[in-house]
């Protein structure tokens, strides 16, 4: 990976050497398994951000950072060292290089935890043990014996709360008394570990817990039917009223309208004037597609409230711990189109973005569920920028129409996971989920992630959003925007029944799909021609940053396949939507 | 019998994973052949739901018939 830079091959192999030697000098790993709170020390330790929630595999590749100098790798969460799945690899490796290993545990949660601990403390790296989110243990009434662990274990334990910096300066100190373990199994095979942490555990860890009645009866009553698919209902009501009512609604109809167009937009303009900026120049920078006019307004006015607002939202879910629970909710439907309850964990980052989600297909077990995910993803799942404007554009119109674009949406979902799942050899398989359990956010964590997701978004969005204004605004200078707006007009105006001018949404669509739903949000458009323009926009080509993820991923070809898939798709559906509207328009 | 089989609130003991991976992801995780679990939720044609002291695992239906018990 570092040896990849151009140059003298000979320099290149000395850099990486220099590179390995100084790793294994001073290399630390943190070790643990998933949702032990390894970001938050990593956080606390090296003094950047890794992000932290309330579901495994959040940290699906190693995040490098440092500390005093020396490096310092968040290993992928997992719950054993081995070969067998991609983040047992990637731990395994680096715990080879590694010249001291802190692993993290959760206090309250240590039956699981101490297998790890354990196949760490055999395989004689020199190590600390973090005894994280002690606090929880506390409260709950079993906090564990760290002076028998230490003396078990032979090696130093620390207690942590690394959300709050608590014990981190004492782990620091631990650090340097690293040592290997001197614990050893008697036998070899992972069920005389598994019931050798179970007694250890029975050592250190008093039967002293409290019964927390709510808590516990809603870590039962959030997996059973009647009483979690309400609690699921209630959540995304909860999510549509902030997003698509006040926020989208209330909040952006101020910035966008007053903020943007009133305010800013002719500012920019007495500005560009005052420096004397015109003619086709002035058009680009503050003209109606400007980079200055439509794309401040559009990034800052209309999207940057949108995106935090979903954001906050995703937050709540990760982190309260729900997002397992409706996996396992949902298992029966996914399994209905090859894949299994884990799925819903891309699907459902992916509202907030696609190329996110599209990332985090990593963590499903085979290639099948990667493909046909990925391909949910990029055909009909719609980022939170998108879906913020189209839940803007029709909640307008009234519920009804908002229920229709859903509706179709899912329906295209299914068919598309229905055609994958007969088209690929194989079956999915069965679900295996840990489910954590159900906690208050934190305010603190949850306000993090949203700024650090939401800033992470716009950056990534911004040029995007810029260089689709710029091709724009140029066509509109040179007149290629109207020979383009002529070369679809049988498509747009013929077969969709839109405007002529929705060909302009087309245009950005193709650099972001999101940036095509804002580029119809003031069109005024019927709610009829609204429906069918943000279903083909939905199912227009996914934006720049996935397609290059899916090439990566995926490789070329399907990343290719899954592009013009989608132009088809989009305008075969909108076409039959425009007509099917039409028909019954006449009809009633 | 399978766990699929046993009743929401009852206890079953696990006697065998007929799972490779499975069973090494399940021994990791604390629900090793010989533990004691308590089934907490069966989702109709769906995932059931386990757990042993405080902590919860979910598997799919399919998966829970290999997975041997006697109920105690």
């Amino acid at each position: 990976m570092s040896g990849g830079q151009s140059g003298p091959p000979a320099a290149g192999a000395a850099s990486s050497a220099a590179l390995a030697s100084q790793e294994k000098e001073g290399l630390i790993v943190l070790v643990g398994n998933p949702n032990v709170g390894k970001s938050a020390i990593f956080g606390g330790l090296s003094g950047t951000y890794a992000e932290v929630s309330n579901f495994p595999g959040t940290t699906v590749e190693a995040t490098r950072g440092s500390w005093r100098d020396r490096p310092l790798i968040d290993a992928p969460g997992t719950y054993g060292l081995g070969k067998h799945s991609e983040e047992e690899r990637i731990t395994t490796e680096l715990i080879g290089r590694a010249a001291t290993v802190v692993n993290v545990v959760d206090a309250a949660h240590l039956d699981r935890d101490l297998f790890l601990t354990l196949q760490l403390a055999e395989s004689g790296v020199p190590m600390v043990v973090a005894l994280n989110l002690i606090d929880e243990a506390r409260r709950a009434g079993a906090e564990p014996d760290a002076a028998e662990l230490e003396r078990t274990l032979g090696v130093p334990v620390v207690p942590t709360v690394a959300v709050t910096g608590e014990g981190l300066e004492r782990l620091a100190e631990a650090m340097g008394r690293a040592r290997p373990g001197s614990w050893s199994l008697d036998g070899s095979d992972d069920l005389a570990r598994r019931r050798a942490a179970d007694e250890l555990y029975a050592r250190v860890v008093p039967e002293t817990r409290k019964r927390r009645r709510i808590a516990d009866w809603l870590g039962k009553a959030s997996v059973t039917l009647h009483w979690g698919i309400p609690m699921l209902a209630l959540s995304l009501a909860g999510i549509y009223f902030l997003v698509g009512v006040l926020v989208a609604q209330n909040l952006v109809g101020f910035t966008e309208a007053r903020l943007g167009q009133e305010m800013w937009e002719p500012f920019a303009r007495s500005i560009a004037d005052r420096i004397g900026i015109g003619g086709p120049l002035g058009e680009i920078v503050v003209g109606e597609f400007g980079l200055l006019t439509m794309t401040v307004t559009y990034i800052v006015f209309l999207l940057a409230p949108l995106v935090a607002a979903f954001y906050f939202a995703l937050a709540l879910l990760e982190d309260s711990g729900f997002l397992p629970r409706i996996a396992t909710l949902v298992d029966r439907l996914l399994g209905a189109i090859g894949l299994n309850g884990r799925a819903v964990i891309p699907i459902i980052l992916g509202f907030g973005c696609v190329t996110m989600g599209t990332i985090t297909t990593r963590l499903l077990a085979t290639k099948r569920e990667k493909t046909i995910a990925t391909a949910l993803l990029n055909f009909a799942i719609p980022c939170s920028a998108q879906l913020a404007v189209i839940a803007a554009l029709l909640a307008g119109f009234g519920g009804g129409w908002v229920f229709a674009y859903a509706a179709i949406i899912f329906a295209i979902l299914i068919a598309v996971g229905t055609v994958l799942d007969r088209m690929l050899p194989g079956k999915s398989t069965p679900l295996l989920i840990e489910l954590p359990p159900l906690r208050w956010p934190r305010p603190s964590a949850v306000a993090r992630k949203t700024l650090t997701k939401g800033y992470w978004f716009m950056r990534e969005a911004t040029p995007w959003f810029a260089a689709g204004a710029l091709i724009v605004a140029v066509l509109q200078v040179t007149g290629g925007l109207d020979v383009w707006e002529r070369a679809l007009r049988p498509l747009m105006v013929g077969w969709l029944q839109l405007p002529a001018e929705t060909a302009r949404a087309i245009v950005m669509g193709l650099v972001r799909r999101d940036f095509g739903a804002a580029g119809l949000y003031d069109m005024g458009l019927s709610p009829e021609q609204a429906l069918v323009a943000l279903v083909v926009i939905t199912l227009f080509v996914p934006c720049v940053a996935s397609i290059m993820v899916m090439a990566k991923e995926h490789g070329a070809r399907t990343a290719v396949r899954i592009w013009v898939g989608t132009w088809v798709v989009a305008f075969a559906v909108g076409g039959v939507l425009a007509h099917l509207l039409s028909w019954l328009g006449v009809a009633s | 019998m399978g766990i699929d089989r046993v009743p929401v609130g009852s206890r079953a003991r696990i006697e065998a994973i007929d799972d490779a991976t499975a069973r090494r992801e399940l021994t990791r995780l604390g629900f090793e052949e010989g533990a004691d679990v308590e089934v907490v939720s069966r989702i109709p044609f769906g995932p059931v739901v386990l757990q042993r002291r405080h902590r919860q695992v979910a598997i799919g239906r399919e998966l829970a018939r290999r997975v041997r018990v006697t109920t105690t």
